[in-house]
């Protein structure tokens, strides 16, 4: 669905805009972030085999803290990020470290403060690529309040958690925390119209580019 | 020195509680979990200084500073906001704010939010 220069750009700009996110989660855990490069995949969800290892985004079979935040009116979708939910309470009790607050170490279980926590951190990193986006697009990003969920994902159900959105923009981008285990995964979903505007506003830059 | 605090985040909240608190001890805090809260909360604790969100459940921080600014064009208002979208810091300048940080609060912001509120302090 991409050609070669679509793809180029749009991994470019994705790069920049994870890299920019990675630099505010590193700000907030005080951590180096390693960064994967970014592959960048245009793809329609039918078209998805569930054994396809570029497409099995979710992990392994497991529990899942999943943050996702919605975005409209012109440019609609919404946007997810993912930690297994041990790594999850890892970098919760790096954040509540930092402020200062008592960790029990060991305690696998996400309280309160917990979910707090991850829910501002992922708000953060969220906003910092769809802003991106907006600004890229020069168009006005409406939210809604940032979600967060525990879910349990089967090898089965992988796939069926993007079910409603036909077409999805898979940012296969992982992070890593130095020193740490903790890894999260980068997912946006599009609507139509929206790969649209977005593939128009690409497509002008590169014949701007290419004269 | 009364500052209110408008927050959804209890994370964030106790962060930005602190900083205040270990700079400007004899600062009054007020803290507000919405903008519903923080309107009501402007109105009976009349701060001096505001450090709002902008997305928040209920009436939202924009939202809220368009209604204090109907009443009022003199507290000290700052945005501290995941939103980096140029058009969201546009909309809010025009309504009158006195700066706007991005999340996170890194050291060199919260030095930046405790020099405005030492500045409006001193303006007193």
């Amino acid at each position: 669905m991409l050609n070669d220069l679509q793809k180029d750009l749009l991994t470019e700009l994705v790069n920049v805009y994870v890299g920019q996110a990675a630099n505010m989660l590193s700000e907030i855990v005080d951590k180096r972030i390693v960064l994967n490069i970014p592959e960048v995949e245009l793809i329609s969800i039918s078209d998805v085999d569930p054994g396809d290892r570029r497409y099995n985004i979710f992990f392994s079979e497991g529990h899942l803290f999943r943050s996702s935040l919605q975005f409209g009116y012109e440019f609609q979708g919404k946007a997810f990020l993912m930690f297994p939910v041990e790594q999850a309470k890892v970098l919760a009790n790096i954040c509540l470290g930092e402020l200062g607050e008592t960790v029990i170490p060991n305690d696998p279980s996400l309280m309160d403060t917990d979910l707090d926590v991850l829910k501002e951190v992922s708000n953060v990193l969220l906003n910092a690529i769809i802003g991106e986006f907006g600004n890229f697009l020069e168009i006005k990003l409406e939210y809604v309040l940032p979600d967060i969920e525990l879910i349990y994902v089967t090898n089965s159900d992988q796939q069926i958690l993007l079910q409603n959105e036909v077409y999805v923009l898979v940012l296969h981008t992982s992070f890593l925390l130095a020193d740490t285990d903790v890894t999260g995964i980068i997912v946006i979903a599009l609507s139509m119209n929206s790969i649209s505007s977005l593939l128009a506003k690409m497509d002008a830059l590169l014949e701007a580019d290419h004269g | 020195m009364k500052v209110l605090i408008v927050e959804d985040s209890i994370f964030v909240q106790k962060l930005l509680r602190k900083l205040i608190v270990d700079h400007i001890p004899e600062c009054e805090i007020q803290i507000a979990s919405n903008g519903e809260q923080g309107y009501n909360l402007f109105q009976e604790f009349r701060p001096d200084f505001i450090t709002t969100d902008l997305l928040m459940p209920g009436l939202n921080g924009q939202e809220m500073l368009r209604m204090i600014r109907e009443t009022d064009s003199t507290v000290k208002i700052i945005i501290l906001s995941a939103d980096i979208q140029k058009t969201t810091r546009d909309e809010v300048e025009n309504l009158g704010i006195s700066g706007f940080l991005n999340k996170p609060l890194t050291a060199e912001k919260a030095n930046t939010l405790i020099q405005l509120i030492q500045a409006a302090y001193h303006a007193e």
